[in-house]
């Protein structure tokens, strides 16, 4: 009788008993992520959802990324096979208006700079002495593009899934506090106040249907192993932009985007456990990630100020910092600092094309680390 | 392995810029293009 109940009562203190120092580590770095989603309003549609899967899947006993664990199902069915973050990029194609980039196409070059940081911090992780497969999993966080570091992980390095995936999200709720002050070092008063000015064109629809084809088309033949990333987002555009699925768009841009986003943050919560995580190379990698997303505007800017010398003063080179791919935030950004030193200012439009552009760019330099590694037989 | 890893990032980062400045031309020349069929249709 005694031993039944002592036996009963070591039952319930079990999951105290395996709770490693590691798994209360993680819970706090859980209660963090969820403070940082509710009280700060930091990404909270993701960081709530990863917040709360880094808390469970540090319970011991639980097994929930065991076999049978719903966390693992759910982890398997839409991580490891790449659809959740293909889903998501359908919606945020239904989101995204890339008519400031079609207005204005040179916008482009500047979403192409932004991609800068990704590479170099591929050279820097390489230095580091971390393996190709994770050196470009952890230059893609430069990327600032959640589905697009997550797919890309899926595809190279499943063990960063985690770190990867919280550097990104993160960092992409920090770009309003890191990108100013790399703005101000990089530009004299003289150009900050530079006027662009707004010439309101109009794009046809034609125009705006054939864009999602011709780029899909374009960029699938120069980088077919990108294709996935580039067709999912370029379809949800093509969808919004005919105004012939309407149900569809608006399933995409809000039923299956929203439940997509659940279940893909808290899959990546449950890759969080204590004693995966808590390594020092996931504080490298957290590192690498913030100076990639740095090196990323330092490139947008500089590549602005060339601009503004190529054009004898026309363009603004805070616009370039909106060559990254958080997309409206970066623009809004710029739009704010150009205000700030000259009120009569309106830089959103440039900076949104240059935002448009800096989206297809991320995904582009994902393709072209898909493809062109295997190309060149690294991976 | 410095040499290589050079040689991938100049390599993956020119690739991607060549990528985007064809797309800029493409949607450039795309929207010429869709500039005259429209002004032809409204004649």
């Amino acid at each position: 009788m005694f031993d039944a109940m002592m036996g009963g009562i070591s039952g319930l203190v079990a999951g105290f008993v395996h709770l490693h120092w590691s798994n209360v580590v993680m819970m706090c770095i859980g209660g963090v992520l969820l403070y940082l989603g509710i009280k700060k309003d930091f990404e909270p549609l993701l960081l709530v959802p990863i917040g709360f899967g880094c808390i469970i899947v540090n319970i011991p006993l639980a097994d929930l990324m065991e076999k049978e664990g719903f966390l693992r199902i759910i982890y398997d069915a839409g991580v490891i096979t790449e659809l959740f973050p293909l889903l998501i990029f359908v919606g945020i194609g239904a989101m995204t208006d890339f008519r400031p980039v079609l207005e204005n196409p040179y916008t482009f070059l500047l979403g192409a700079a932004g991609q800068f940081g990704i590479f170099l911090t591929l050279l820097l992780a390489l230095a580091l002495g971390f393996p190709y497969k994770d050196a470009v999993t952890i230059g893609i966080i430069g990327a600032c593009d959640g589905p697009t570091v997550i797919y890309v992980a899926s595809q190279y390095a499943q063990h960063l899934l985690g770190p990867v995936s919280v550097a990104a999200y993160s960092y992409m709720s920090l770009v309003p506090v890191l990108q100013p002050p790399i703005m101000r070092v990089l530009t004299t008063q003289k150009e900050r106040v530079t006027v662009m000015k707004t010439h309101q064109k109009t794009v046809s629809k034609t125009t705006a249907m054939l864009f999602p084809i011709i780029i899909t088309i374009i960029g699938g033949l120069i980088a077919p192993k990108g294709l996935p990333l580039l067709a999912t987002i370029m379809l949800g555009n093509l969808m919004k932009e005919s105004g012939a699925v309407s149900r569809l768009t608006k399933a995409s841009e809000n039923e299956i985007s929203n439940i997509v986003t659940l279940l893909l943050g808290i899959s990546i919560g449950a890759t969080m456990s204590g004693p995966v995580f808590v390594k020092p190379t996931t504080i490298v990698i957290l590192c690498l990630g913030l100076v990639a997303i740095c090196l990323d505007t330092v490139c947008g800017v500089l590549f602005g100020k060339v601009l503004y010398y190529v054009t004898g003063g026309k363009v603004n080179p805070l616009i370039g910092a909106a060559g990254i791919s958080a997309f409206p935030m970066s623009a809004r950004v710029v739009q704010k600092e150009g205000q700030k030193y000259n009120k009569k200012n309106y830089l959103l439009m440039h900076a949104m094309g240059a935002n448009a552009g800096g989206q297809v760019g991320s995904v582009m330099a994902a393709a072209v680390m898909l493809s062109v590694l295997k190309g060149m037989g690294i991976i | 392995m410095w040499a290589e890893a050079t040689k991938v990032a100049s390599i993956g980062f020119s690739v991607v810029f060549i990528t985007l400045l064809l797309l800029a031309i493409s949607v450039k020349v795309m929207s010429f293009f869709c500039k005259k069929i429209q002004s032809r249709g409204g004649k």
